[in-house]
């Protein structure tokens, strides 16, 4: 297998602490590839570098052979990578099909000026943009919801949807930052078959997650997290029985 | 020669700077307590100025007149609290704007209908005889206005790093759910912010009215400068607000001065764009990274 | 379905012109209200949509309106030459100066666009050999549809009225199209758009520039229409009236913002007749409004139907 993302020896300091240290590793497309750690160990810094919010300080990403170390949020997503929030970063101003149509911002190209006079390229693109949108809503089990102001819908919707509008961006790696948090069980494990089809789809996804046994189930390999360093990466059976995770983070609970 | 002028230019524009960074303070002790801009602070200005004069003009003793003239302008800071945006609790910045400019429009309005359009003048602490210091001269009310404006920074800083009060306001301003969880009154709080805030209007207007008149719709301008101030120094900072009214007073002055008097004001907000463009939340503001 | 509302303003404003087509409120106020509908509807693409916010646009007004004034008198320029050259001098500015004011957010950005405003307006007022000073200039000719001069209020209500309805369809096309979605993306997230790959600085500058042109567009009409302009109708307190229109009609909406202009052009014209209560009831009105209605008048009432009609629908669900 190809790597698809390569992370070389990156760090990434804020004021004095060191949220990132050192760190490396690639992800090869088509895995589930989750990273674990205890709060405040940098997963979700990393997910910021990854999709340009923050810049290394060292270090070099590369994906699908590009070097994005230094490459803006949006010409990283123009290359094909997708990510949903920890704090859901939903367009509560639109509905649901409307937020899943932004997505498709990067698949369609008419300009501002077309948009106002409703030129004929503009109305087929709508008429194409709609179709993928209800396909991702479809998706993930809310095309019902189309035109639901996404105001209104409870928290285990929101974050469906923000995967939908991932999803209709057809990323070819996909960042999910805690997609199970604040669910119930039945909604985490409907989340875990919704991850599961996403990666049989042919995305590649990066999971930060703390439900251990969402994780250990459904990943192809994790890697562990402390204070900014890398503690471990291995498959789940190795990440677990590793003492210094256990030690740092899995604890007796995950014994 | 050269020099004296500047020496000249430099007083203008710390004594209207000193005006500015009044207005500049209550703006961002507005600010903080309850992240309003509000437009009606010059009104606060105007309706202390015009009080005091007609008061003073009713037959009461100068400084009674002031005193009560300042009490006024902090009743209506309260007011405007109570009546108008403690009832909009939920409204976004955009809409406390509008009913902020709203409130402006309404005081211009009461003070038109009250004073008339006439202009009015209000007689300076102690006289008008400028003091002379070789070629310099300095109008006694020009050092009072820098007198009192020191004095109300210093008390205003006292009053918000060692009282209880003005620690429960600075609380409210960081995070008012955990203020309330502390048993404190955020209510009570951002009342007395807006009345401090419209004190601080009210002695500014008081302190320049002898120097510069006062008309029912001075106070705009007044508040615009109070803004940039606020805005120059970074928002929400009060020692940046004092700092940057003084800033914008002297560039003002030096403007008006070396280079052009119906400009003075397009070189103010000249710099303030330069500066806003290098250092987008102002001189002494801290750029937030957002958390995602 | 898209395009109702537009159709129910054609419909409403032109049957009025034909009907009372010599009462003032409808010939003279009304075409004041399309000057303010076309104002608020430019100024609601980049504050609405965009959610970004602006208290400088009476700048862009007076450039276009200056524009074609100092060319028809002293060039004798065709108007509508003229009117493009202002469009496109508007255009270069607010190009050049989109991107620095456009990082700036929040209050900083209504500061930095106030002293745009405020800039442009003592420059009309100090170059009196180009502008005509605090007096400003008089004498502009009216303009000439092939070989119809247009000089009557009810031939200039008809002409706003068009124009007002392309601002209008304008602004319904964009919302739903790929940059409307950037932009309204834009106001509700920022960091979410530029992960979903819009390059925001971009759309935003984009943004700025169209509504600016479309503002420059209106100042030239309205000095044809008075055929005078001074430094006055491009002050400060304009763009704050702009913006209010905007509010307090619903931002976001587009009919928000023609609802917004409408109200703010008929009430000081009704409001008048209380004489010196007249700016006082303004403010009270306008501070009642904004608390009782926070997102404003069309937009709230639009969600009351809503309200009503959902409510409706589940008892209807209910009962059967």
């Amino acid at each position: 297998m190809s790597a698809l993302l390569e992370v070389n020896s990156v760090s990434r300091r804020f004021g004095g602490v060191e949220a990132l240290k050192d760190i490396t590793f690639s992800v090869h497309g088509g895995e589930i590839f989750s990273i674990i750690g205890p709060n405040g160990a940098g997963k979700t810094t990393l997910f910021n570098l990854l999709t340009g919010v923050f810049y290394a300080d060292e270090g070099s990403i590369l994906f699908n052979s590009h070097d994005i170390t230094r490459k803006r949020t949006f010409e990283i997503a123009r290359l094909g990578i997708q990510r949903t929030f920890q704090n859901l970063q939903i367009f509560l101003n639109m509905n649901c099909i409307e937020n899943v149509k932004t997505a498709c911002h990067t698949r369609i190209s008419s300009g501002m000026i077309s948009g106002c006079l409703r030129l004929k390229k503009v109305i087929q693109e709508e008429r194409i943009v709609e179709k993928w949108a209800m396909e991702a809503l479809d998706f993930v089990g809310m095309k019902d919801l189309a035109l639901a102001p996404s105001d209104t819908l409870p928290y285990g919707l929101l974050k469906r949807l923000e995967i939908a509008r991932a999803l209709a961006a057809k990323p070819s790696l996909i960042l999910l930052d805690e997609p199970a948090a604040g669910l119930n069980d039945t909604e985490t494990l409907e989340m875990r078959h919704l991850i599961e089809s996403i990666s049989r789809s042919g995305i590649t996804v990066m999971l930060v997650e703390h439900n251990m046994s969402l994780v250990m189930e459904i990943s192809h390999r994790i890697m562990v997290l402390n204070y900014g360093q890398c503690l471990k990466l291995g498959t789940p059976t190795e990440v677990q029985k590793d003492p210094e995770v256990i030690a740092a983070y899995l604890g007796e609970a995950a014994g | 020669m050269l020099l004296d002028q500047l020496i000249q230019f430099l007083i203008t524009g710390i004594t209207i700077g000193a005006i500015y960074a009044l207005v500049g303070l209550g703006f961002s002790l507005i600010y903080n307590a309850s992240d309003v801009v509000n437009f009606a602070q010059g009104e606060f200005v105007m309706i202390g100025a015009m009080s005091a004069i007609f008061i003073y003009g009713a037959g009461v003793p100068y400084f009674v007149a002031i005193l009560i003239a300042i009490f006024i302008s902090m009743f209506v800071g309260v007011a405007l609290e109570k009546l108008a945006i403690e009832q909009a609790r939920n409204a976004t910045v955009v809409t406390t704007i509008i009913i902020t400019i709203g409130a402006s429009i309404f005081l211009r309005g009461a003070a038109l209908l009250i004073w008339g359009k006439e202009i009015y003048g209000f007689p300076s602490i102690s006289g008008d005889d400028p003091i002379k210091v070789g070629n310099i001269t300095i109008l006694p009310q020009s050092l009072w206005i820098m007198a009192c404006t020191a004095l109300f920074v210093f008390l205003l800083r006292y009053f918000f790093q060692k009282t209880l009060t003005g620690k429960a306001i600075l609380a409210c301003s960081f995070n008012k759910k955990a203020a309330y969880l502390m048993g404190i009154e955020v209510k009570h709080m951002l009342a007395l912010a807006y009345g401090i805030s419209g004190l601080l209007g009210g002695i500014a207007g008081v302190l320049i009215t002898p120097i510069t008149y006062m008309t029912y719709g001075a106070g705009v301008m007044l508040g615009l400068k109070g803004f940039c101030a606020s805005i120059l120094g970074g928002m929400g900072n009060s020692m940046g607000a004092v700092i940057g009214g003084l800033i914008l007073g002297i560039v003002e002055s030096l403007g008006a001065g070396f280079i052009s008097s119906g400009y003075k004001d397009a070189i103010s907000f000249f710099i303030i764009l330069l500066v806003l463009f290098f250092r987008p939340a102002g001189l002494f503001g801290k750029t937030g990274v957002e958390r995602v | 379905m898209r395009l109702v509302g537009l159709y129910i303003f054609l419909a409403v404003t032109i049957g009025l012109g034909l009907l009372f087509p010599d009462n003032y409120y409808v010939s003279v106020v009304g075409s004041t209200a399309f000057f303010h509908i076309i104002l608020a509807v430019a100024l609601n693409l980049f504050m609405g949509y965009a959610g970004q916010i602006s208290l400088g646009h009476a700048a862009f007004f007076g450039i276009g309106a200056y524009t074609s004034a100092i060319l028809t008198t002293r060039f004798n320029l065709n108007p509508f030459v003229a009117m493009s050259a202002g469009a496109m001098l508007t255009g270069a500015l607010s190009t050049l100066l989109a991107r620095p004011i456009l990082k700036l957010k929040g209050h900083y950005l209504a500061m930095a666009t106030l002293g745009l405003g405020i800039i442009v307006h003592i420059f009309l007022v100090q170059e009196e050999w180009l502008t005509g000073g605090p007096d400003g200039l008089s004498g502009i000719p009216p303009i000439k549809i092939a070989s119809l001069v247009v000089d009557t209020d009810i031939q200039w209500y008809f002409i706003l009225c068009a124009v007002s309805a392309m601002t209008i369809w304008i602004s319904l096309n964009l919302m739903d199209s790929r940059m409307g979605r950037a932009l309204r993306a834009i106001h509700g997230s920022e960091i979410a758009a530029e992960v979903l790959g819009i390059d925001t600085a971009s759309a935003k500058a984009q943004v700025f520039v169209l509504s600016a042109v479309l503002t420059s567009i209106a100042g030239s009409l309205f000095v044809h229409q008075q055929a005078f302009i001074s430094p006055d109708s491009c002050s400060f307190a304009f763009s704050v009236e702009l913006v209010t229109m905007v509010v307090l009609g619903g931002l976001g909406s587009t009919f928000g913002a023609v609802f917004g202009a409408a109200i703010l052009t008929f009430l000081p014209e009704f409001l008048v007749h209380f004489e010196e209560l007249e700016v006082l009831l303004y403010g009270a009105i306008l501070m009642c409004i904004m608390i009782f209605l926070p997102k404003g008048v069309f937009v709230s009432a639009v969600d009351g139907v809503m309200h009503l009609f959902q409510r409706r629908c589940v008892r209807d669900v209910g009962s059967s």
